[in-house]
Formats: C-alpha cells, sequence, structure tokens
C-alpha cells in the first residue's frame, strides 16, 4: 500500500502552518513534508508531530530568499558559504524532528557564471552536505523543477538530476522524482520510474496541467499509484494546490490512491 | 466526446486486412485509417466503405526503400524520384477512398549523409506533397514518433514537427499529433495541444507504456477528450493502440461513445 505524506506548504491552508499537523492526522496522513520549518521554533513543531503521532518525512534545505526568487542557491559560486551555514541549519531541525530526508534546490540560472562553474559548485556543495549528514540517517534529494513555473531552474528533467547524483555516488544522494513537474518536461512517468527506481529517494505528485489534485488533469494517477504500489516503498508527498477545500479534495487517496484507512 | 475511428492496421488483428473494415462498422465506428492499404485494390476497398458506410479517414505513403527496407525515402537526397513516385501512388489511393490527410512518412535517419542535407531533402519532399495534396483537398500531415520504439526516427518531437511546418512553409502541412508518441517524448499533453491546435490536422491515441487500449496505462485520456471538446476540435481521433486482449473487448472505454 503506497504511504502518502500531506506535503503542508500546499495542503490545508485554511489554517495557519503549526494548525496543520492535527488536520494531516485527522485526515488519515500518518507523515507531513513541508518546504522550510526554520520560521518556527523547532520545539513547537517537534510538539505538533508527538501530539499528533506524525512521522516527519522531509523538508529542504534553506533555499534563499523564496519570496524574492530564489529557488535554492546551491549552484551559486558567491553563496557557497550560505548554502553550507544552511547546511547546519539543517541537520539541527532534522535532528529535532527525526527527519531522515532533507531536499536540495539547486537554483535558477541567472546567468551570471558558466554552466560549468554552476555545476561544479553544486557537486561542491553536495558533496558537502554528505559529509556534515555522514553519520547520520539522513538522506540527500536531488530535485529537478519544470521551466515553466520556475524558468532557468538549472536541473529540469530526470536524466540530469540523475546525473548529478550519479557523479556523488553515495547511495544516501539519490532523486527527487516529482511526477507534477516531470510530466510538463518529459513525460514517459512509469518508464522513468521503472529506470530510476533504486535511485528515487521519495516522490511528489500533482495532475497538470494546474497542479492540482490526482484524477484533475492529464495523468491517469489510478494507474501510476497501483504500479508506484508494487514496486516503491517510499512515501509519496501530496504537493498539490487544492481546487477548493482541502479536505473534500482528498477524496482521490481513497477513490484512486489504493488507501482504505 | 470527439469523433473516433479505428486503425485497421493495429485492430482487428484477429481478422483479414479486407475484413477488418466490416468488423469495425460492426464495433459501431464510422471512421477507419489504414497505414498500407496498397496490398488491396482500391474498388476493394471502396466496395467495403460504401457497403459499411465507413469515412476512410487517413493512409500513409509507401516509403519503404526496396533496398534498405526502411520506410525513410522521404529523408533520402538519393530518392527524390522514387519519392514523388510514391506520392503520386499515395494520393491515387488517398482520392479515390476520400482521405481528408495523408501521413507523409518521416522515417528513421538515413547513413551517409549529413545532417542538413537530410533536412532539406525532407522539407523540399513535403512542400511537394502539401502542394500535390491542397490539389485534391488533402492534408499533408507531418508525425513525430518516439525514439523508444523507433531508435533513429528523424522527427520524434512536436517542437521538431512545428519547426520543420514553418520550414515547409505551406499551408497544407499540418502535426498528426499522436498523444502515444509524444507522452514518451515529451510529456505535457494538455498544454501542448491547446498552443498546437490550430495546426494539428489529425491526432492518434494509446496508452502508454505499452501502446495499449486509453485505460491501461499514466494518460488520464477521460481529461484529454473532454480538452478536445473544450477547444473544439473538429477532427477525428485515430485508434492506432494494440488491443491488451482482443479488439471486440477493448473498446470499453469507448463503448457508449460511436
Amino acid at each position: 500500500m503506497n504511504k502518502y505524506a500531506a506535503n503542508l506548504s500546499m495542503l490545508f491552508n485554511e489554517v495557519e502552518f503549526l494548525k496543520k499537523f492535527t488536520l494531516a492526522k485527522e485526515n488519515g496522513f500518518e507523515g507531513v513534508e513541508y518546504l522550510f520549518p526554520y520560521d518556527f521554533d523547532k520545539d513547537d513543531i517537534k510538539s505538533e508531530l508527538e501530539k499528533n503521532s506524525l512521522k516527519q518525512i522531509l523538508f529542504d534545505f534553506p533555499a534563499g530568499d523564496f519570496a524574492s526568487g530564489d529557488r535554492g542557491i546551491a549552484i551559486f559560486p558567491d553563496r557557497k558559504s550560505e548554502f553550507q551555514e544552511g547546511v547546519h541549519k539543517a541537520l539541527e531541525y532534522a535532528n529535532h524532528l527525526n527527519c531522515e530526508r532533507l531536499t536540495v534546490l539547486v537554483g535558477i540560472d541567472n546567468g551570471k557564471f558558466k554552466k560549468s562553474q554552476l555545476h561544479d559548485t553544486l557537486i561542491e556543495n553536495l558533496n558537502y552536505a554528505s559529509d556534515v549528514l555522514k553519520n547520520t540517517n539522513i538522506m540527500i534529494l536531488v530535485e529537478a523543477l519544470n521551466t515553466i513555473d520556475a524558468p532557468n531552474y538549472f536541473v529540469s528533467n530526470t536524466e540530469h538530476s540523475r546525473k548529478i547524483i550519479d557523479e556523488i555516488n553515495l547511495d544516501s544522494v539519490k532523486v527527487q522524482y516529482d511526477i507534477y513537474h516531470m510530466q510538463i518536461m518529459e513525460g514517459d512517468i512509469i518508464r522513468t520510474f521503472d529506470n530510476n527506481k533504486d535511485k528515487i529517494g521519495h516522490i511528489q505528485i500533482a495532475d497538470n496541467p494546474g497542479r492540482n489534485e490526482p484524477g484533475s488533469g492529464e495523468i491517469n494517477y489510478e494507474n501510476v499509484f497501483k504500479h508506484l504500489a508494487k514496486n516503491y516503498n517510499g512515501w509519496i508527498g501530496c504537493e498539490y494546490a487544492p481546487l477548493g477545500d482541502t479536505v473534500k479534495g482528498l477524496s482521490w487517496i481513497h477513490n484512486i490512491g489504493g488507501k482504505s484507512a | 466526446m470527439p469523433k473516433f475511428e479505428a486503425n485497421l492496421q493495429f485492430m482487428y488483428n484477429e481478422y483479414d486486412l479486407i475484413d477488418r473494415y466490416e468488423q469495425a462498422s460492426k464495433s459501431g465506428f464510422k471512421g477507419v485509417e489504414l497505414q498500407a492499404p496498397y496490398s488491396l485494390e482500391i474498388d476493394q476497398i471502396r466496395e467495403k466503405l460504401d457497403l459499411y458506410q465507413l469515412k476512410h479517414v487517413i493512409i500513409n505513403l509507401p516509403v519503404q526503400d526496396p533496398d534498405s527496407n526502411l520506410a525513410n525515402i522521404a529523408l533520402r537526397p538519393d530518392r527524390k524520384d522514387l519519392f514523388l513516385e510514391r506520392l503520386e501512388l499515395g494520393i491515387n489511393y488517398a482520392s479515390q477512398l476520400g482521405c481528408i490527410g495523408i501521413n507523409t512518412g518521416i522515417g528513421t535517419k538515413p547513413e551517409n549523409f549529413d545532417d542538413e542535407e537530410i533536412y532539406n531533402t525532407l522539407v523540399e519532399n513535403q512542400r511537394i506533397a502539401s502542394e500535390k495534396l491542397l490539389e485534391k483537398n488533402i492534408k499533408a500531415l507531418i508525425e513525430p514518433i518516439n525514439t523508444v520504439d523507433q531508435p533513429g526516427f528523424f522527427i520524434n518531437t512536436s517542437k521538431q514537427g512545428i519547426d520543420l511546418i514553418e520550414k515547409i512553409n505551406h499551408d497544407n502541412a499540418y502535426l498528426l499529433y499522436d498523444v502515444y508518441h509524444m507522452q514518451i517524448m515529451e510529456g505535457d499533453l494538455s498544454r501542448t495541444i491547446i498552443e498546437l491546435k490550430d495546426k494539428i490536422g489529425h491526432i492518434q491515441i494509446a496508452d502508454n507504456p505499452g501502446r495499449n487500449e486509453p485505460g491501461t496505462g499514466e494518460i488520464n485520456y477521460t481529461h484529454i477528450f473532454n480538452l478536445l471538446d473544450t477547444i473544439n476540435y473538429s477532427g477525428w481521433v485515430g485508434c492506432e493502440y494494440s488491443p491488451l486482449h482482443n479488439t471486440h473487448d477493448s473498446l470499453y472505454w469507448i463503448k457508449n461513445h460511436l
């Protein structure tokens, strides 16, 4: 049976962040993920997780100033120290919240550096993060994004994210396969999953176009979920924008998600 | 729902080619397509079309090279005369069968020629085909094909298809958008269909992976068909899939729409 994690950056926006944990639990989720915990006190988050018996599945390393357009900083030669400080901050939160997965958003190519410099910086930063995390159970994930929503994002297809993690060549560094982003960029979902499944550490979902609930777009999620149930043991993060009320929109999880609870 | 037609190369393989027209009609189809009608006489096919009230929507040009057996003479700088000969044959069939379009067939990249020379040959051949087909009111259809099933296929994304059509620079050149091929090569089906709708002359479907009937794979065809209604797509949708078991049983997804 598939394990679905509620993405609290996109679901339950009817309430403030710290109140989302209870709603996730009430609606059958056993795990949660979100972009960033850093604006909140780690004890406050931990108490929500404990109160609701929720697992902290994943969050992202600090990724620059999201509000002003940053989508990660791991590629920038002039922001290495900022990235590396962020690794320690992420580790501090991850340890406290028992989070076993941290995602690297690599950043938007702003044209200031050569591609090879961006690549080399990314590799250097990933090696740095791996080194800092080496005696932990924490997995590092590299996520490709679509370039319609994030123009000029440096890693925008599975082949590229796979190439990067292969270059790092550590069991603890894997691909985050976001089906929404990859349907926009490349399609061929099931074959791509099959070809990379040993290297996929986390999956996220939303339908396309629109990034709404599974069932609202061109992806046959019922069949994708059946395939994942047989071939994938990890978590599936529900990172979509509910078309209306979050709770009403969750009916897909029972109708096509293969979840009986 | 859009108008569906049966691809007789892929469907009804339980029957001889000539008998597939009758079977398509029995299933409720009002139209058919067939890549290679050339083993049949035109009159023989017309008799079936009349008898079963079927529209023969499209055929493909016969683009096999007699020496290599590769279906790529449209790309061969040394086969331009043969291409024109085959074009006449195709036009003869298509016009007498009442086709709305011909898939002009592109093929896998030939060896021993450089890309530019191949591309220029293709553009030249396609421009002639577009012009000659226009005289018969038949669309020239350019189909990008996935390179998982056909490694080396020369035009394999909708972008390449549209770029080629721009180079051909003829109003009668249209894109054949095969949802199956494009899901393998690029995804983003809905956005692409909306963007290219004015240049799409024909659509074909199958699910992925497997190229079986809609509902067997990762594509939500209910969504795609609704989208085609929303954008007022008035053309045909060719069912170019391999039935998972037998053809009649494979039609559950379409039963109420034929």
